[in-house]
């Protein structure tokens, strides 16, 4: 029996409606499906129980989590006008005046007194574009600065900046004889930038990494040299060996870890501040080796393998993995300090936070575009920690 | 708790207005927490400036409890505080509707009273939903709110949340596998205490033969 597609079901606004009960051709559509196919009934009726009660429970809650939150500002407003707070009529003209007088000063001061300040919340913005590419002969070009067009010919390969800032390699026709010739390209604190290499295989830099690799590949095998988090579209690459198609494989190396690929997705996470080196496969399969035993296990799809002096083998919550490369944060009960690390390469901001307060699991989908702010009210508004920017510094207190 | 119907909410609001009543309070809520965000998710505005909106109206109502009792269309009154609230600040948006009139007419109300609700009734799946559903985080329920209950699009929810469609998608999907995968291991692990029983009690009984 071919397997049902639950996720396809979800996607389609006329499953939804069927298990609303509402309209009715949608009802009968479905119904119709199913009487073709009555093998999947039992699986469709659970999958609308689920969405049924999900529907109903989800609903509640969100309108009671709402009122919690009008619930706090009754109790606030309650507050103010309790009996005991109230000032009399005098008090208030001199503390309004006290308060012109405070404020009619403090604009005079910023005016004339201090430079400006560039210390506000609202100036830390998110990350962009941006990268340095180091070319074979040791020049650098800025890409974010650099305009759209042919930025050098290296060996008989064209690197080009496109239209939407990516780079591209292309082989053009002359052959050269500068074979070894490496580039490396590698993104600030709050920059990432996305490249196709010369062999096609796609590759996507987060803040604060960098990718080495030739410009032209081996015939036998085509290796790169990655650190922070890189997310890979390799594309397959066959010789003729023997008489017959070979794949030519494809080496990932980061520091403790090489990863062969055939041709396949999947994220590489190394940055030397997280706990270990998490290996996220989307699609094909991969072997990942420890260079400090010589450990090596293959993955699955929807598998992760996670490197810190052993290899841990678990499934992979793929979408949070590669949400970056979605442009949003999606963080599934992740620590704070965890958060905060994410937070810091994005943003380029220090982090000091107190060890008990890191270890707090915290839920959340910010996009990366949102200024830091956005991050910060998250775990603020859950009131279990205080944030406080201070030059580019979060201080987490309790 | 059933969600209430349209033609409840007179009643309700009466007993708000006249004997302060908080649980009447609540249901107005609620039926509105649905109408108005569906309505200003429709007009694009984010979910959490929409919601903090509907507080706002919310807390004045609560304020003027006395005051409202002189009001004869509840309905349109919230209606026009809710926009007043949204629109504030920008004043062009507000400007390109016609009149208040035009825009009551052309929202469209959300199915509150079809569907779901009435098809609803708490089987075991219920339960087991109920239970859990507390482990989906906030934003996840919001979403699922958002796509199954408001019946809005994709589209219109990742603009409301400032997401990608394809993390909403994910996200609801992801939700529904988890709640899944948690119920088939529950009736497994039942599955297995009554063999479990089963086989003792012929133990029991084979033993005493």
């Amino acid at each position: 029996m071919e397997e049902l597609n639950l996720k396809a079901l979800l996607a389609d606004e006329s499953f939804i409606n069927y298990c609303k009960g509402y309209p009715a051709h949608d009802v009968a559509k479905w119904e119709n499906w199913l009487q073709d196919r009555p093998q999947y009934r039992k699986e469709v009726e659970e999958q609308k129980r689920i969405v049924q009660a999900l529907a109903y429970h989800a609903t509640v809650t969100t309108s009671e989590d709402n009122y919690l939150r009008l619930k706090e500002r009754i109790a606030k407003k309650n507050k103010k006008l309790d009996p005991g707070f109230r000032i009399s009529s005098w008090l208030k003209i001199a503390a309004s005046l006290l308060l012109i007088c405070s404020i009619s000063y403090l604009i005079f001061r910023q005016s004339f007194l201090s430079k400006p300040d560039n210390n506000t919340q609202s100036l830390v913005i998110p990350g962009e574009e941006k990268a340095l590419l180091t070319l074979a002969d040791g020049s650098t070009i800025s890409l974010d600065e650099v305009a759209v067009g042919t930025l050098a010919l290296e060996g008989g390969v064209l690197v080009e900046k496109t239209k939407s800032g990516q780079l591209i390699y292309r082989v053009s026709g002359s052959e050269s004889n500068n074979k070894s010739a490496s580039n490396t390209i590698a993104t600030p604190k709050g920059g990432q930038y996305r490249l196709t290499l010369p062999d096609g295989s796609k590759a996507w830099l987060n803040a604060a990494s960098s990718l080495h690799y030739p410009i032209h590949f081996e015939n036998n095998e085509r290796r790169v040299k990655m650190t922070g988090e890189v997310y890979f579209e390799i594309a397959k690459m066959e010789k003729r060996q023997h008489g017959r198609m070979e794949s030519i494989p494809f080496y990932v190396e980061t520091a403790h870890q090489e990863i062969q690929v055939l041709g396949t997705h999947f994220n590489v996470n190394s940055y030397l501040d997280e706990p270990g080196i998490v290996t996220t496969l989307l699609e094909g399969s991969v072997r990942v080796t420890s260079s400090l035993n010589g450990e090596s296990i293959l993955l699955r799809p929807g598998q992760q393998s996670f490197l810190d002096k052993h290899f841990v083998v678990g499934d992979a919550d793929v979408e949070q993995q590669v949400s970056w490369t979605a442009g949003d944060f999606v963080f599934k009960s992740e620590s704070l300090a965890s958060i905060l690390r994410k937070v810091s390469r994005w943003y380029d901001v220090d982090i000091v936070c107190p060890p008990h307060l890191g270890k707090l699991k915290f839920d959340g989908i910010v996009s990366r575009s949102q200024p830091l702010t956005a991050i910060m009210d998250m775990v603020e508004i859950t009131g279990k920690a205080k944030l406080k920017l201070t030059e580019r510094r979060i201080i987490v207190t309790d | 708790m059933p969600l209430i119907k349209r033609h409840d909410l007179k009643e309700h609001w009466n007993k708000f207005v006249i004997e302060e009543c908080e649980e009447a309070f609540y249901q107005i809520y609620e039926y509105y927490h649905h109408y108005l965000s569906y309505v200003g998710t429709k007009r694009g505005f984010a979910i959490d400036i929409i919601q903090d909106a509907i507080n706002d109206v919310f807390l004045y109502l609560w304020e003027n409890r006395i005051k409202s009792s002189a009001i004869q269309n509840q309905h349109n009154y919230i209606i026009t505080i809710f926009l007043r609230q949204l629109f504030r600040g920008d004043a062009k948006k507000y400007e390109m509707i016609p009149t208040m009139a035009t825009l009551l007419e052309n929202c469209e109300v959300p199915s509150v009273e079809d569907g779901f609700i009435q098809r609803y009734t708490e089987d075991e799946v219920g339960r087991f939903v109920k239970e859990k559903v507390d482990e989906l985080g906030e934003k996840q329920r919001l979403l699922i709110y958002q796509k199954f209950y408001l019946g809005l699009s994709y589209h219109e929810i990742a603009v409301a949340n400032g997401i990608s469609i394809n993390t909403v998608y994910n996200t609801i999907y992801k939700s529904v596998d988890k709640l899944r995968n948690l119920l088939t291991e529950e009736q497994e692990t039942f599955l297995k205490i009554a063999i479990g029983a089963l086989s003792t009690f012929f133990l029991f009984f084979l033993g005493n033969q």
